[in-house]
């Protein structure tokens, strides 16, 4: 992942029709976000207005990758 | 006649929407005292006996003070503007204006059906957005509330009701438990009460540990059970569907009734419980390393999350380890490197050996630790990790990948106007808390 602070999926992001974005937890308490355009333009770094922290948005077309998940 | 002790709580860390109260939304990058309303400035109200705990949402945070009359009463301050600081910030404009923010007393959410009852405050939690307080009562149920936003079901009152109420944020809710034991579907009996012994919250999922309580046959409880909601497509409430979230209380599948639960906690894509004989159990997201699966430490006492690791913290007779797992970007594992985001390896931090770990706590992507006093030292704060916001209250930015002194400091000048015995410690989404007195 090297410069990310993490990789996120486009489901575990949410839709603020208000603002076109998606955005995802920071921990800084803002949010990372990414418009509907950007990633129309194959753009997949969603970004925190609040802090450097930086993720990369897993999503159709470019790829689907799960994450592998652990049941008792 | 009681004398008044000075106590002042602490803060350092990111402050965008006043979370810190402070009185400003400025970050703080050196430990700074909260500011409570109509009390005296920059100490905590003055009939404080204790602070029960500090919960922290994204940009809001609650507190729960006990007094030293044993009234407990409930503060908050940051954006209230999902609803998570409840109805009495409804007219208020956000964000809030520097000066505005600060602690201000809540009236007990649903007040008019509980309060004039005899509840009093039990627990409270924060998620992202979203607040939870238990309220309870000699001999009745106690009484789940929620209030803030509504994202991956975090209300916990199911989707219909959750859109139904979509338009009036700012309207606590109950969370219903009804159908979750066995027995409580018996025909038309009465469902028992129910005990709520331990709430947990992450960013976007809640646990709720739960018994139900027999009051006429002299004080029984029920074994307890773990029940959750929130966010749920990566496994961390262990319901097999790739769901994305489950919007009501549904039974977690981690059996806490023989080996009973002595620590839960939850990262932001994970879930830990610690059980008696030091077994642990794992559910959620292991992409980052954080589960720690098929371990057991029979001395393991309390576990701890940052939003991707997980932190066990053993004591075997006077030997007190911290072991730390997950990511290690910013250097959360204290090993004195920033490495890769995934560490493959389980280590202890490393902390001075000549001191004894007392407790710690985890914020989103840093860690505190408390030294119990020992010959001739006060208690003392150290804490590592991500410190973009100044979070660790050192006065610099850069993240710390060796545990250091946070407090006391004799070098700092500012600080000697204040007490200097830490008491408790709590942290959040890069922010630092500490009550001295």
């Amino acid at each position: 992942m090297g410069a990310y602070y993490d990789e996120i999926e486009i489901e575990d992001m949410t839709w603020d029709e208000v603002k076109g974005v998606y955005h995802y937890p920071c921990p800084c308490g803002d949010r990372f976000e990414i418009s509907r355009k950007q990633l129309a333009n194959y753009e997949d770094i969603a970004t925190c207005p609040s802090c450097s922290l930086i993720v990369r948005v897993i999503y159709d077309p470019v790829s689907r990758h799960r994450t592998q998940t652990y049941y008792l | 006649m009681t004398v008044e002790q000075r106590r002042v709580l602490l803060t350092a860390g990111s402050n965008a929407k006043g979370q810190l109260g402070i009185g400003s939304c400025e970050d703080a990058h050196i430990f700074t005292p909260c500011k409570f309303a109509d009390c005296e400035p920059n100490q905590l109200p003055a009939s404080t006996s204790r602070v029960f705990r500090v919960a922290c949402g994204a940009n809001h945070t609650v507190l729960l003070l006990e007094h030293l009359d044993g009234v407990v009463t409930l503060w908050g301050t940051g954006d209230g503007q999902k609803g998570q600081l409840g109805p009495e910030y409804e007219d208020i404009e956000f964000p809030l204006s520097g000066s505005q923010s600060i602690f201000r007393k809540f009236m007990m959410p649903l007040s008019a059906s509980y309060s004039h009852l005899g509840y009093t405050y039990k627990l409270i939690a924060a998620a992202w957005d979203t607040t939870y307080i238990v309220l309870s009562c000699p001999g009745k149920s106690d009484v789940l509330i929620s209030m803030g936003a509504n994202d991956f079901g975090a209300l916990g009152v199911g989707e219909e009701e959750g859109a139904r109420l979509a338009n009036h944020p700012s309207v606590p809710r109950v969370v219903s438990f009804d159908g979750l034991f066995a027995d409580s579907s018996k025909g038309d009996i009465e469902p028992l009460p129910i005990c709520i012994q331990s709430l947990h919250a992450g960013p976007r999922h809640v646990i709720v540990q739960l018994q139900t309580v027999a009051f006429d046959t002299g004080l029984t409880h029920s074994p307890p059970i773990l029940v959750g909601w929130g966010a749920s497509r990566h496994g961390q409430l262990g319901q097999n569907v790739e769901a994305r979230f489950i919007s009501r209380p549904t039974r977690i599948p981690i059996n806490v009734q023989q080996d009973r639960m002595v620590s839960c906690e939850l990262g932001n894509q994970h879930t830990l419980v610690l059980h008696e004989s030091g077994r642990i159990s794992a559910l959620g997201s292991n992409k980052q390393r954080q589960l720690p699966l098929h371990m057991e430490w029979e001395s393991a006492r309390k576990l701890g999350c940052t939003w991707n690791g997980t932190y066990v913290f053993l004591r075997d007779g006077d030997k007190r380890v911290l072991l730390a797992m997950g990511n290690n970007a910013q250097g959360q594992l204290g090993r004195g490197d920033a490495t890769e985001p995934a560490s493959t390896s389980i280590e202890a931090v490393k902390l001075p050996a000549e001191h004894t770990i007392s407790t710690f706590t985890c914020g989103s992507e840093h860690v505190l630790v408390m030294y119990g006093s020992s010959e001739g030292n006060s208690p003392s704060v150290w804490g590592w990790g991500w410190n973009e916001h100044g979070n660790l209250g050192l006065g610099t930015l850069g993240n710390v990948a060796l545990p250091t002194r946070l407090w006391p400091r004799e070098d700092v000048e500012e600080y000697s106007k204040y007490p200097q015995k830490t008491v408790s410690i709590w942290a959040g989404c890069a922010t630092s808390w500490l009550v001295v007195e």
